[in-house]
């Protein structure tokens, strides 16, 4: 029986995923959007790939945020998609998921009001680049852009996940004029709600996502305690208050003892040593330049993830794995995507786009 | 046309002072599939060294794509490709073109960059549009209101009057500002205005203002009571985004006319590229001693002649060449250097030769399948998809993928024309069943099809039921299976391949067993199922084969001990595996050719299928008549998405069905998918 439902939801959903896998950038892609010698030629090569539409608007206005708009669009596209196959409690999982781009949205659109209300700034170009149709709540960002007091604020985010993050933060951003622990918290919003989505799935499909998300938050935590030792010099304490739990093989305080006990050259090999030791031969590569060393880690964490999709890739057909692989391998995508784009546009090295 | 072409080895040596000549000649006449030298000898001879380039290669392949992708983006937007000619073969100045590329780069971000500017503007009233939205609704807002509410949004709204003289020139030294000013009353000499701009802009605003005697102050009520200026702001914003938006579309066609314009030259340096590009590949295949050039491949034997006329011309007659046949490179090289395989077709069986190809090539020497799948392949599609109305849809859509498909990849072509053909065998096998468009409109050739899936006559006495339908699909497969068996063994007999043609499951043992099983199987059905042959035939037939097919290892055993090769011990494991083997090919022989007969039962299948559904529309359609039981709009209807749901999904299955038969069951008997395909390097290569 459990048979029959798990083949009845995935069978359509997988096969057409496993079909669009085709339509993936590959390699040899990138390099040639690496290579390209500015960002309209760049734009060109995208011409003939599934991302035509991006190349659309760039010729059509010349602006690569209007392009990324497009890209975001395209990305949450593919959630919306498989929304529509699903049903009800894969409809609420993909929701869940959805939620990362609702959370991203908002962030832009709190940058924006942090900009104007705070830093006091102009920002009405720039807000014509957030995403202003409905993802999972309808709430009014205009609103929010021009609500100056905090009242204000919270009225036009009510009905929304958002209200008690931000009355939660609102203090410090005043005070510390920071943006820094209202977005760290809304990630927590994200990865405490796809955990307790998770809940409601068959076994066989949570262990998988709680493996593949498990490993994302492995890596977030990585990333974050990197950057907090490398260029915030953050205590133990307050490092703590940024990690987020429910990873696959780096629990809290296992972090927490790693990130007091090792100093800035041994933290990474430490990391990688107690969770993804098959990579932590990478981490031994010396790496003086700070930024070069972010790179590296970043390098080595999107090996792992890699890693872990193509496993889920081999194995079962009719599981959530061949789903979660394949909105793993567009987000990558995407993101290398708009990487190099924004590198041509402000002419980096190919080096740095490599990375 | 029946076997892959004849090919033959050519080894050459020329001058050094003669290679770019030969080069040449080698590209005009386009025949030559290189194989370097060092394949041949293994690659050890310390006396000969590659050929170095003087030009990368890369280089110019990423600046040919550069031009291909650049010239895409004109007004055509696609690249179209013309062949080049020895003509563009000139000196090569990379520089010269990647600085022109360059330039052109350069204009192209410059436009660019002036729609991104544009797009910003557009922005920015965009979210003026916003802002003024938010102000109430549009038709109780006055400029008072919208003034009073400005303070919590990025607009700053100036109310006031200013000189009527000075109005046009302020409006237009606004322009350049994001913003609506409007006038909304006149007294004496002069004017009631509303400005609305963003705040950022505020400081410049004024400044104009002051410039052109304004007075700040409320809009008299009197003046404009009523004055929805609101949705006069609105309409004058849209209006102003309708402009950008159409200085951006301009820019983008103005982009595409500098594009265009460059044509000429993009067409010009992409030709200089390709011709030196191919020139170079030759060239890479080169090998060299201090004074002279070595070179080889194959080609056709038929081009023999003329490549050794065109060599002796181009280096005047000072080299050698020398001339092998493939046995005795393939024996030389241990196989090393695969003999290349070239299907030639007549122009009409290009679409079938494109199916052959699709699963893989034939081995060099054997049996060229295109003839035998085109005819297969179009008897079993006109089988399962027999309507000369669907058939004559078809042949309407294989010609305007034809038209579409013109300038596109020859594949596009190709297919459309295959849609043709299983057009025409439609239209064939509809006549033969009296079938147009699913209605009997003229009597059978052959069989009522329709008739006989509905349950009566088929106004012929030999196929009178279903079962008819599918013992004529039988014969069909025992028919296209024997072929198989029959282009095996003129394959192993070319290739003098004695075992093989032996004992193989699909050779004379195989073979044999198969024409007892299918005597076996008649003989067995006409006696009601009750007797089978007498115990001589089934001997003859069945066991006598078996038998031979257990002394297939002794034999070998046999063979590889008088051919010197290792000697395998006689022991009870031999034995085993022997006995092993035996079993299992015989359980491979019955249940593997009773299933590759079966499997054509799904050409009566499909057909049945396509008439049902043809039938059953029809039923859905009377269903839907008026009351008088004359036809409705309804009717029609139901008929014409039933016929367009029948062509769509039936010709689909049908297709499908077809090449899965020549695939899988008519390949499996004789076809050794192992050839490479012979690709020489020529002038004419489309990309």
């Amino acid at each position: 029986m459990i048979v029959t439902s798990s083949i009845k939801r995935y069978a359509f959903i997988n096969a057409k995923l496993k079909t669009r896998l085709s339509l993936v950038l590959g390699d040899e892609v990138f390099i040639r959007l690496i290579k390209s010698q500015n960002l309209g030629e760049a734009m060109l090569l995208l011409k003939e790939t599934s991302f035509a539409s991006v190349e659309a608007v760039y010729a059509r206005t010349g602006d690569l945020k209007m392009s990324e708009l497009e890209l975001m669009r395209a990305e949450m596209a593919l959630y919306q998609e498989i929304h529509r196959f699903g049903d009800k409690d894969l409809q609420e999982f993909v929701n869940a998921l959805l939620m990362q781009y609702e959370i991203e949205n908002f962030k832009n659109v709190f940058r924006l009001w942090f900009d104007r209300w705070i830093r006091k700034r102009d920002i009405s170009y720039a807000s014509g680049y957030i995403l202003r149709e409905p993802v999972l709540y309808t709430y009014d960002k205009d609103a929010v852009l021009a609500a100056g007091e905090d009242s204000l604020l919270l009225e036009s985010l009510k009905g929304t996940a958002f209200v008690d993050v931000v009355k939660n933060n609102m203090d410090e951003i005043r005070t510390a004029q920071t943006l820094f622990p209202l977005e760290m918290a809304l990630d927590l919003l994200f990865y405490n709600n796809l955990l307790r989505q998770c809940q409601k799935l068959t076994d066989k499909d949570r262990d998988i996502v709680l493996r593949l998300v498990g490993v994302e938050i492995d890596l977030e935590n990585i990333t974050r305690i990197i950057r907090f030792k490398l260029f915030y010099q953050f205590s133990p304490l307050q490092m703590q208050k940024y990690i987020i739990a429910g990873g696959h093989r780096l629990k809290p305080d296992k972090l927490f003892a790693l990130y007091s006990s090792s100093g800035e050259a041994e933290l990474l090999p430490a990391l990688l040593g107690s969770g993804y030791g098959s990579v932590s031969a990478l981490a031994s590569q010396s790496q003086t330049d700070i930024y070069k060393r972010m790179e590296m880690v970043e390098s080595i964490l999107e090996e792992i993830l890699k890693r872990e999709v193509k496993k889920l890739l081999l194995g079962d057909p009719f599981s959530i794995g061949i789903m979660m692989s394949y909105f793993i391998i567009k987000k990558h995508d995407i993101h290398r995507l708009i990487s190099i784009l924004n590198g041509k546009n402000y002419g980096l090295p190919e080096d740095r786009m490599k990375s | 046309m029946m076997f892959t072409s004849n090919m033959i080895y050519l080894t050459a040596v020329v001058l050094k002072k003669d290679s770019d000549a030969v080069t040449k000649a080698l590209l005009q006449l386009g025949v030559l599939d290189f194989v370097r030298v060092s394949e041949l000898s293994g690659g050890n001879d310390a006396r000969i060294r590659s050929v170095q380039a003087s030009v990368s290669s890369a280089r110019i392949i990423e600046n040919k794509r550069r031009i291909e992708m650049t010239m895409g983006s004109g007004s055509s937007g696609v690249f179209q490709e013309v062949l080049p000619t020895l003509d563009d073969l000139q000196d090569l100045n990379l520089d010269d073109i990647e600085k022109k590329l360059a330039e052109i780069a350069s204009r192209s971000q410059e436009i660019k960059e002036e729609q991104r500017l544009i797009q910003q503007e557009i922005l920015k009233f965009e979210d003026i549009i916003r802002q003024l939205s938010m102000y109430g609704s549009s038709k109780s807002i006055t400029a008072q209101g919208l003034r009073k509410s400005s303070e919590y949004s990025f607009l700053t709204i100036q109310t006031g009057t200013m000189p009527s003289a000075f109005v046009s020139q302020f409006e237009n030294d606004l322009k350049v500002y994001p913003s609506v000013s409007m006038i909304t009353g006149t007294s004496q000499d002069r004017s009631s205005m509303l400005v609305i701009s963003l705040k950022k802009d505020e400081k410049q605003i004024l400044q104009l203002l002051d410039a052109s005697g304004w007075i700040q102050g409320e809009i008299p009520m009197a003046s404009s009571p009523d004055q929805n200026v609101k949705e006069n702001a609105l309409s004058d914003i849209q209006n102003q985004i309708r402009i950008l938006k159409e200085q951006q579309s301009s820019l983008h066609n103005q982009y595409q006319a500098f594009i265009d314009d460059r044509l000429e030259w993009f067409q010009t340096s992409w030709s200089l590229l390709r011709s030196n590009e191919l020139f170079y590949r030759i060239q890479s295949f080169f090998s060299a001693t201090d004074r002279t050039v070595l070179f080889s491949g194959w080609l056709p034997a038929e081009f023999k002649t003329s490549l050794e006329a065109v060599l002796y011309q181009a280096a005047q007659k000072r080299c050698f060449l020398e001339w092998h046949e493939p046995g005795e490179i393939t024996a030389e090289t241990k196989g090393r250097v695969a003999v290349p395989v070239q299907l030639k077709n007549p122009g009409f069986l290009k679409p079938f030769e494109m199916l052959v190809k699709n699963f893989s090539l034939p081995e060099y020497g054997s049996i060229d399948p295109t003839p035998f799948v085109a005819v297969f392949y179009l008897m079993m599609f006109g089988f399962m998809f027999g309507d000369s109305g669907h058939g004559l849809v078809l042949v309407l859509l294989g010609f305007l993928g034809k038209f579409v498909f013109r300038k596109s990849s020859d594949s596009s072509k190709k297919l459309s024309v295959l849609i043709i053909y299983c057009g025409l065998s439609a239209v064939v096998t509809g006549a033969l069943f009296g079938s147009y468009f699913g209605y009997p409109l003229f009597p059978p050739l052959w069989f009522n099809y329709h008739a006989i899936i509905a349950g009566h006559s088929s106004e012929y006495t030999g196929i009178q039921s279903i079962y008819d339908i599918l013992l004529i699909t039988i014969y069909f497969g025992i028919a296209v299976l024997g072929t198989g068996l029959l282009l095996n063994w003129i394959n192993l007999i070319r290739k003098g391949n004695w075992m093989k043609l032996l004992f193989d499951k699909a050779g004379i043992v195989g073979g044999w067993m198969y024409g007892a099983g299918v005597y076996t199987g008649f003989y067995f059905v006409r006696h009601l199922y009750k007797a089978l042959p007498g115990q001589t035939f089934l001997l003859i037939g069945f066991g006598i084969p078996s038998l031979l097919l257990l002394g297939k290892e002794p034999v070998l055993l046999i063979l590889e001990r008088k051919g010197g090769h290792k000697e395998q011990k006689i022991s009870i494991i031999f034995f085993l595996n022997m006995l092993m083997e035996w079993i299992v090919e015989l359980l491979e022989v019955f249940s593997g050719y009773l299933a590759n007969t079966l499997s054509f039962m799904r050409v009566a299948g499909l057909g049945i299928a396509h008439v049902s559904l043809m039938i059953a529309f029809f039923q859905m359609a009377h269903m839907a008549d008026g009351p008088g039981g004359e036809s409705s709009v309804w009717s029609y209807l139901i008929l014409l998405a039933g016929n367009i749901l029948v062509i769509a999904l039936e010709g689909l299955s049908a297709g499908i069905q077809s090449l899965r038969l020549n695939y899988y069951e008519f390949f499996s008997k004789y076809f050794n998918g192992s050839g490479r395909a012979y690709s020489p390097v020529s002038i004419r290569t489309r990309l």
